[in-house]
């Protein structure tokens, strides 16, 4: 195969990878970037097939400008990482198409170890490091075989050998080198997955329940302290203005009281979010740097970004038996003039009892009584009175729409009360005891005020469903159809079919571990495992180690060219260098015959020993005549005497 | 030393003295079968050492003396009409013998040089459409003055590289110089007193000896390294092309045989590489010395 064939080949290679990787990123550069590389792809493919002539170079001009008028008009300015990845891939593409000469095709594949690595912006798990190791270790093969005109196959065959000996090293480096905090940081690529929102209108979340995706997953201690049902606390809405629930400025006073853990900590590792908002059992405080707590007991990043990162809670008790009149004012107002009929009803009620409880009873009374139905897909409503409509009318809903609605209610008749969205459940993985929880637990419920108690957690869903309080979703029977039919194709949906489970949950497993011990490998992570691998001595060890692993590496090395060298050496060049060496001269620009000329005017007391010397080694070395034992004796005799003598002088 | 080679120089020494260097290396030229270009001012012994070389070596010769008006029919021969026969005879000319002394070749037309060169490198000539061969052996021994004289033609590059070697004799030492004065010219004398040293078939074998001397691994080494130099280092407008690199090896080979042995040394090859790189690098004469060596402390010499 001749060169411009080879390159042909691999380009070809290479452009359909630059179609993959745009299209399974097309979430997030958009459906027309990514039909644009495909249709680049599909020139490619028919210019290797001898189909259609190469481009002009005019052609290419025009393709580029084209390329970047879609990515500007599809993605803008608004999404940097996502245009700056669009672009890159849009130039690799187009250059693909133009690329004949070996020397383009290297610098185009010197910049891949740069481009496939983008894909990591957008997605961390095992399954993307794969694929990104794979189109890694194949472009390596593919420089290599361009600049080195070798087949793909026999290319591939050396760079995965190189790969398998490099990744020992690799694997100590990363173990052992400190690690330093990052010098600069892109501005994060927003993130596809779903998630909570900090603004709530009930009537939108049912879009959480169809995701199956993992919105985190909780390691906690086998404690009394924890048992189900778990609420996780996410974000607290105190804000209400009529269709949305939102956090008011409240949400930023920062927690000032120290308090003493109630049970021991636990620890979560939360997939990427779109928001800066973690998640707590209860109250929490956090045990983690770079994660604060607001005065709700609840936590959130000081800087949002969009890696899955790991952190560990402290569960408290807030001191909150009494609030400000501020916050009394913000958890209680309403928009005036709203879903009358609701606010008439909760009158009626509150005129009727004489505690909050009271009240709480006749409200579940109602919603037991009416029969409310629980729905993953209810009806939509459209009206500016949402609530009055699904209190009287529509009467089917989930979640949002009962926490809603109770919290209206009870905003109505003065009693402060406050929305707060997050997650309820989690699946149980026994083999590694964590529990994980999907985007499908996303949950809302509602806290309340009592004087001198504090605030109440109060979930209304329970008392239309409530098996959804004893498990995660996707554990309810009742709803397994149309739980199913909302997940459309993933893993879960095929849950009953015992093989396919056991993948899946083998998978989980693996991506839990992936998570756990190499995305969230951090400096303190790394401190610990170095504690068990060192023992006390960890801070000095691992840099010594470090250093020690690299100068052995090297040294392997300088003595293996340094022997190998040697051991090509015939024998009389060995003494002749020892020679030189121990003389002092070091002229390799001399013949052998001005060298000794050289030494016998230098040691004229030597003279003899140097002639004879030379003549033997003149006769071997450029006789071809391999040097016999005893002429080597000989050779070595002459040696040491000529070195006894000169230092006599 | 080889006794045979070593009876040659010190016939010829007696002729030329006190360059027995340069004698061993015109020897050493014949030997590789390669033609010989003496450069040096006039009144050097330029034409002295090519009478002396071809009357040494036993082997018919005849001398042309280059002027600018020297036309290639009178190196070549021509064909003259036979009134009697009523056809065209063929008259050979100089170029049909052993040794061909062009003296003063730069002096001739560029015409007149390319015919002579042609007949070099081909071993024959052909005059209307008649191919004849040239005698085996057959040398050119050209001697040519300094460019800077006046009323010279400069050998092309590409003829210059048909020369296997360019040899200068320079000035003779004081102590040399003094004998020439006190003997006159004896030149002429010693001319015919110097007799034949070698027969055509000792010839013969010596020229098949030398490629039986051993060129070692690190030789041909130092001889790629070297001629690489002068291609990489940029420092040459003309670097060495693989004509040279036999040549270097050959000479080499010649050198080592002319000194008793039948293994080449680099001094070997440092020895006779300022003669054939010399001219093919367009270094002037007066410069070889020092050229030559700045490329040698540049080289490394492979063990």
């Amino acid at each position: 195969m001749n060169a411009s064939e080879l390159v042909q080949r691999n380009t070809l290679i290479t452009s359909l990878i630059y179609c993959g990787m745009s299209l399974l990123l097309f979430q997030n550069l958009g459906y027309v970037f990514c039909v644009s590389i495909l249709l680049i792809c599909i020139f490619k493919v028919s210019t290797s097939v001898g189909a259609v002539r190469n481009p002009s170079q005019l052609v290419v001009n025009l393709l580029a400008v084209t390329v970047i008028i879609v990515v500007f008009l599809s993605l803008g300015f608004r999404n940097t990482i996502e245009m700056f990845v669009a672009m890159l891939l849009g130039a690799c593409s187009l250059k693909m198409l133009q690329v004949t000469s070996e020397k383009q095709a290297q610098s185009v594949y010197i910049l891949n170890f740069f481009t496939y690595p983008c894909f990591y912006l957008f997605s961390q798990n095992i399954l993307a490091f794969l694929l990104i190791a794979a189109m890694l270790l194949l472009n390596l093969s593919q420089l290599f075989s361009v600049t080195h005109h070798v087949a793909i196959k026999k290319s591939v065959h050396s760079s995965v050998r190189k790969f398998v000996f490099s990744l020992p090293l690799a694997i100590a480096m990363v173990m052992l080198i400190p690690k330093l905090p990052p010098f600069w940081q892109l501005p994060n690529a927003k993130s596809a997955s779903t998630g909570l929102s900090e603004n709530v209108d009930p009537f939108e979340i049912s879009d959480l329940s169809r995701s199956s995706e993992l919105a985190f997953r909780a390691l906690l201690p086998i404690s009394n302290e924890f048992q189900p049902p778990f609420y996780w606390r996410a974000i607290i809405h105190d804000s209400f203005d009529g269709k949305k629930w939102a956090m008011s400025s409240l949400q930023t006073r920062p927690l000032y009281k120290t308090y003493e853990p109630i049970a021991q900590p636990y620890s979560v590792i939360s997939s990427p979010s779109n928001t800066r908002w973690l998640y707590t059992l209860g109250e929490g405080i956090p045990a983690s740097s770079g994660i604060s707590a607001n005065h709700f007991g609840a936590i959130y990043q000081k800087k949002q970004s969009n890696k899955a990162i790991q952190y560990d809670v402290s569960p408290v008790k807030l001191d909150d038996a009494r609030i400000t009149r501020w916050e009394y004012r913000q958890n209680t107002h309403l928009p005036d003039g709203i879903n009358p009929k609701a606010v008439e009803l909760a009158k009626q009620w509150d005129r009727t009892t004489g505690s909050t409880a009271e009240f709480l009873a006749k409200m579940e009374a109602f919603f037991v009584a009416q029969g409310f139905q629980y729905s993953l897909s209810p009806p939509s409503i459209n009206s500016n009175d949402t609530i009055d409509e699904f209190l009287f009318s529509t009467q089917v809903g989930f979640c949002g729409h009962y926490a809603s609605s109770a919290a209206f209610l009870m905003r109505s008749v003065g009693i402060p009360t406050r929305l707060v969205s997050g997650y309820l459940g989690g699946q149980f993985n026994e083999e590694s005891s964590y529990y994980a929880v999907y985007q499908y637990d996303a949950h809302a419920w509602v806290e309340y005020y009592v004087p001198q108690y504090g605030w109440q957690r109060l979930d209304p869903t329970a008392w239309v469903a409530p098996e959804r309080m004893l498990g995660s979703l996707s554990d309810l029977t009742d709803l397994e159809q149309e739980f199913k039919d909302n997940l459309g194709f993933s893993l879960q949906a095929f849950s009953n079919i015992a093989a396919i489970n056991w993948v899946r949950l083998q998978l989980e497993q693996i991506d839990f571990h992936w998570t756990r011990w190499v995305l969230n490998f951090d400096d303190k992570k790394q401190s610990s495992l170095l504690k068990t691998l060192f023992g006390q001595k960890h801070k000095l060890l691992p840099a010594l180690s470090v250093v020690l692993l690299l100068i052995l590496v090297f040294g392997c090395w300088f003595i293996y060219i340094n022997l190998r060298a040697r051991f090509k050496q015939p024998k009389e060049i060995r003494i002749y260098n020892k020679l030189l060496v121990l003389a002092e001269l070091k002229s390799d620009r001399l013949t052998p015959k001005q060298i000794f000329e050289c030494l016998k005017t230098k040691w004229p007391h030597a003279k003899n020993e140097l002639s004879e010397f030379y003549d033997l080694f003149e006769s071997t070395r450029y006789n071809e005549v391999q040097l016999s034992s005893q002429q080597y004796r000989k050779l070595s005799k002459l040696n040491r005497q000529i070195i006894k003598k000169a230092k006599i002088k | 030393m080889n006794p045979v080679t070593n009876k040659i120089i010190e016939n010829l020494s007696q002729l030329i003295l006190g360059k027995n260097e340069q004698l061993k290396l015109a020897l050493c030229c014949l030997l590789s079968k390669g033609h010989l270009l003496i450069e040096d001012l006039p009144g050097m012994g330029k034409t002295t050492l090519s009478h002396g070389l071809a009357n040494v070596l036993g082997l018919s010769y005849q001398r042309v003396q280059f002027t600018s008006d020297l036309l290639p029919a009178d190196i070549t021969g021509s064909s003259i009409f036979n009134s009697q026969t009523h056809s065209f005879d063929f008259h050979p000319g100089p170029i049909f013998s052993q040794i061909l002394l062009a003296d003063e070749i730069n002096r001739a037309s560029p015409k007149t040089q390319s015919a002579l060169l042609e007949a070099m490198e081909e071993g024959q000539v052909t005059i209307d459409g008649q191919t004849h061969p040239l005698a085996q052996p057959f040398f050119v021994i050209a001697t040519q003055n300094p460019l800077h004289q006046s009323g010279t033609h400069p050998l092309p590059e590409s003829q210059l590289d048909r020369f296997f070697m360019r040899i200068s004799l320079g000035y003779p030492d004081a102590q040399v110089e003094k004998s020439l004065i006190a003997s006159g010219n004896k030149r002429t004398l010693n001319m015919n007193d110097l007799g034949c040293s070698i027969s055509d078939e000792q010839l013969f074998e010596m020229q098949n000896a030398v490629m039986d001397v051993k060129l070692a691994e690190p030789i041909v080494q130092y001889i790629l390294d070297l001629v690489s130099y002068t291609r990489d280092s940029g420092e040459f407008s003309d670097p060495l092309s693989p004509r040279a690199s036999i040549a270097l090896g050959l000479s080499a080979r010649a050198y080592a045989l002319i000194s008793g042995r039948d293994y080449t040394l680099p001094d070997d090859v440092q020895a006779v590489f300022g003669c054939v790189a010399g001219h093919r690098l367009n270094i002037p004469c007066s410069e070889q010395e020092s050229a030559v060596e700045a490329i040698f402390e540049r080289v490394v010499v492979p063990l």
